[in-house]
């Protein structure tokens, strides 16, 4: 009789590994998978312990169709990898595994083995084993098997932790993955979105969706369809409800930023019962980061953030890209740190916002930009919580009111000024063409410093379209008349405009850019009706303003791009902006770079 | 001590690149046995310095910039804060002829005592251009300090 290896049930459990384990299959069972494709869960025994967290990997499937692994075969495990679930349960996949003795040669169970707990809540599992076992002993071995198949079967069931029927045995949270499917766990919603319709190729669709917690942790939930008819109007924030039956799958990290690494969907099945008894679950689960923290996080990182509300601004309206109107609020949250962050709330949040009175503000899911530095957005997914009732608002409403109403707070986002007003991407004129900016897709956009070093006066200035708006050029018709294409008139006059290019440079190198009206207008200090007037009347009085202008330094914020223009593809670059330099700024950003350098 | 007076507009701009240097014209115009002094101290390179640097160039030029603490009564010395808040005495030959407050550039040598003999002194004037961030300036003369090889003044200066 082969010898089993003694002991490589609990190396395999504690995950200490083991190579070529000697097992018997105790037991095989067929569970249906979620996407069509049936799972084997083999328990299996090295003599001295059973261990049933065993899934067979699909593509072996085949070897329990075909009745290779069955009860009481010897096999070895050549290869398994272990996964470790939520709750910390370990769960073996079978990757490899050639059976040495097949079923039919083995007599009966080797050893007496006794399944293998860690200590986890497989509280119904353990207990029927000891009992069955002692009275099965003095049988005849043979026996041992069927009692322990019949064991097995027993135990199956329960190993799922909860009874068919919802609300007497709950799971936690944590616990949920996709390889079970009958549970049900309690906890408080803390987040509903409101409904959301698409059309796509594939037809219409609603969605909505909304963030469950307990104890153990928290999840996303989305139900669509002919769910959000069932339980939208049903489900309400900041109650408790018993879930079950709903379809677990990895979670779309792309739009959630739940701590899970899985999400739930409601289906036809999916019940939700309102609990009573909510003491235990959590308002909300958060993880809060201190502001001062925010520093040193990377844009776009969705964190939670909770601090005394300081000021708060008034409500602006603003035009989206898409002709839509949005409100917006922005706020200023301070912390213990000291320190202070600008927080943009958007739409019926920024309507209703009251900040009077620093209310202690916590937001969840807010969206950390590096917008002006760094600064917080409260995205649809965010959750914002006024005076929540959780231990972090009583700390900071202690300190607050002792010491944080005096500090100033120095702000993460730096809103006059220096960086402040967009995204500034500071870039030397060598960067341009060494980082092949402007060569994708789009156009980049980038800010320098420069000096101007020559001035194109030729051909700087245009005759224009005198109406508001159009700076089409217009046509001389030479009989006084000047005839515009685009508004499709004629005119006796034309207002002048400029298209001056100029060569900048800074230390690394030079860049040919095109500056139009408001931008020519800055750097030459005269703005282009008197140039015009000049040019045609004062040849020396229009050279002066030229060379006044020449080698003065000024912030350029530029948009470059590839244009091909007749099979030739050149970079273009344009001003959009010009500013004088912020000299601070400018050495603050110069020692921050040579310290980053240097470190 | 040379009083800074106001000077054709010509030479202005290039007062400005050479600051400490003014004093050069007037010195011109005004022969004292100040110049030679000046002359002096003006050729040779003088490092910026701050409180914390001050031990390191005994009876060596410097040019110390701080703002105004306290003038004593006979306008002979006053005292200079600089960016971290440390205070360093200034001694001047003959006594101040205004009033000085806001940040100042003083040139000299430092005295064995750590203070600094003043030859010139230069007041930013905070009601014009943009307000002088001491604490950025002294940053920036521990960058300097940090990296002696990026920025060999010594050499430019004699140059």
């Amino acid at each position: 009789m082969t010898q089993l290896t003694e002991g490589a049930i609990e190396a395999l459990s504690n995950g200490t590994g083991c190579n070529d384990a000697v097992l018997q299959l105790v037991n095989i069972r067929k569970i249906e998978g979620g996407n069509g494709s049936p799972r084997y869960r083999v328990m299996m025994s090295d003599g001295k312990h059973t261990l049933s967290s065993f899934m067979l990997s699909t593509q072996l499937n085949y070897m329990a169709e075909e009745n290779i692994l069955a009860p009481n075969c010897i096999c070895v495990l050549k290869r398994h990898v272990t996964n470790i679930l939520k709750d910390g349960r370990r769960v073996v996949i079978i990757l490899e595994i050639d059976v040495i003795e097949p079923a039919g040669e083995v007599a009966g169970k080797l050893g007496d083995p006794t399944p293998y707990t860690e200590g986890q809540s497989k509280g119904p599992q353990s207990a029927p084993a000891p009992e069955v076992r002692p009275p099965l002993q003095p049988q005849n071995r043979n026996e041992v098997n069927r009692g322990f198949t019949k064991d097995f079967g027993k135990k199956a069931p329960s190993a799922m932790p909860s009874t068919p029927g919802g609300s007497s045995k709950v799971v936690p949270i944590a616990s949920l993955n996709p390889y079970q499917s009958k549970w049900t766990i309690r906890a408080r919603v803390t987040n509903k979105s409101s409904i959301r319709t698409w059309s796509n190729s594939r037809g219409d669709g609603k969605l909505f969706s909304m963030e469950i917690v307990d104890e153990s942790g928290e999840i996303r939930v989305t139900g669509f369809n002919q769910e959000v008819d069932k339980f939208f109007s049903l489900i309400e924030v900041g109650k408790v409800y018993y879930v079950s039956k709903g379809s677990l799958k990895i979670a779309n990290k792309q739009y959630t930023s739940v701590k899970n690494d899985y999400e739930m969907t409601l289906n036809g099945e999916s019940t939700f019962i309102p609990c009573e008894d909510s003491c235990d679950v959590p308002i909300v689960q958060c993880d809060f980061v201190s502001i001062s923290d925010l520093e040193n996080r990377d844009k776009d990182a969705i964190v939670d953030v909770i601090g005394v509300c300081k000021g708060v601004e008034e409500i602006t309206r603003l035009t989206t890209k898409t002709n839509r109107e949005v409100s917006k609020r922005t706020l200023n949250l301070m912390d213990m740190s000291g320190k202070v962050v600008t927080v943009t709330l958007w739409g019926e949040e920024a309507e209703k916002f009251d900040g009077s009175g620093q209310p202690i503000v916590a937001i969840k899911g807010a969206k950390l930009s590096d917008f002006g530095g760094r600064s917080l957005s409260a995205s649809f997914s965010s959750t914002l919580m006024i005076n929540p009732d959780i231990p972090e608002a009583y700390k900071l409403r202690g300190w607050y009111d002792k010491e944080g109403h005096a500090i100033d707070g120095q702000s993460l986002t730096e809103m006059k000024g220096g960086s402040g007003g967009g995204n500034t991407n500071w870039k030397t004129l060598s960067d341009v063409k060494t980082e092949h900016l402007g060569h994708g897709d789009k156009a980049d956009y980038y800010t320098c410093i420069a000096t101007i070093v020559y001035l194109r006066k030729e051909n700087c200035l245009y005759q224009a379209c005198p109406s508001q708006d159009c700076n089409k050029k217009v046509v001389d018709q030479q009989n006084g008349m000047f005839r515009c294409e685009k508004c499709d008139k004629e005119f006796p006059n034309f207002k002048y405009r400029l298209i001056l290019s100029a060569n900048i440079a800074d230390y690394a190198d030079n860049q040919w850019v095109t500056c139009f009206q408001e931008s020519a207008e800055a750097i030459l200090g005269q703005n282009a009706a008197y140039l015009g007037q000049l040019k045609d009347s004062n040849e020396a009085a229009f050279d002066e303003v030229f060379q006044q202008a020449n080698f003065n330094t000024f912030v350029f914020r530029s948009r470059v791009k590839l244009e091909t223009y007749n099979d030739e593809s050149r970079i273009k670059a344009t001003v959009m902006d010009v500013k004088p330099v912020d000299h601070k700024d400018y050495s603050k950003r110069l020692i921050m770079n040579i310290r980053k350098l240097s470190a | 001590m040379l009083r800074p007076r106001k000077l054709p507009r010509e030479t202005k701009l290039w007062n400005q690149a050479f600051p400490a240097q003014c004093c050069i014209v007037q010195s011109l115009v005004t022969p004292t046995q100040q110049v030679v002094k000046m002359a002096g101290i003006l050729d040779v390179p003088k490092p910026r310095i701050n409180c914390s640097m001050l031990s390191q160039h005994i009876s060596r030029p410097v040019c110390f910039v701080g703002r105004v603490e306290k003038v004593h009564p006979t306008g002979k010395t006053f005292t200079v804060a600089d960016g971290e808040g440390k205070i360093a005495t200034v001694e001047l030959n003959d006594p101040l002829e205004e009033e000085l407050s806001g940040v100042v550039e003083v040139i000299g040598m430092v005295s064995n005592k750590g203070a600094i003999m003043a030859t010139t002194y230069n007041m930013l004037r905070e009601d014009k251009g943009i307000a002088f961030d001491l604490e950025l300036y002294n940053e920036a003369l521990k960058v300097i300090q940090d990296f002696p090889q990026h920025y060999p003044f010594e050499v430019a200066a004699s140059g």
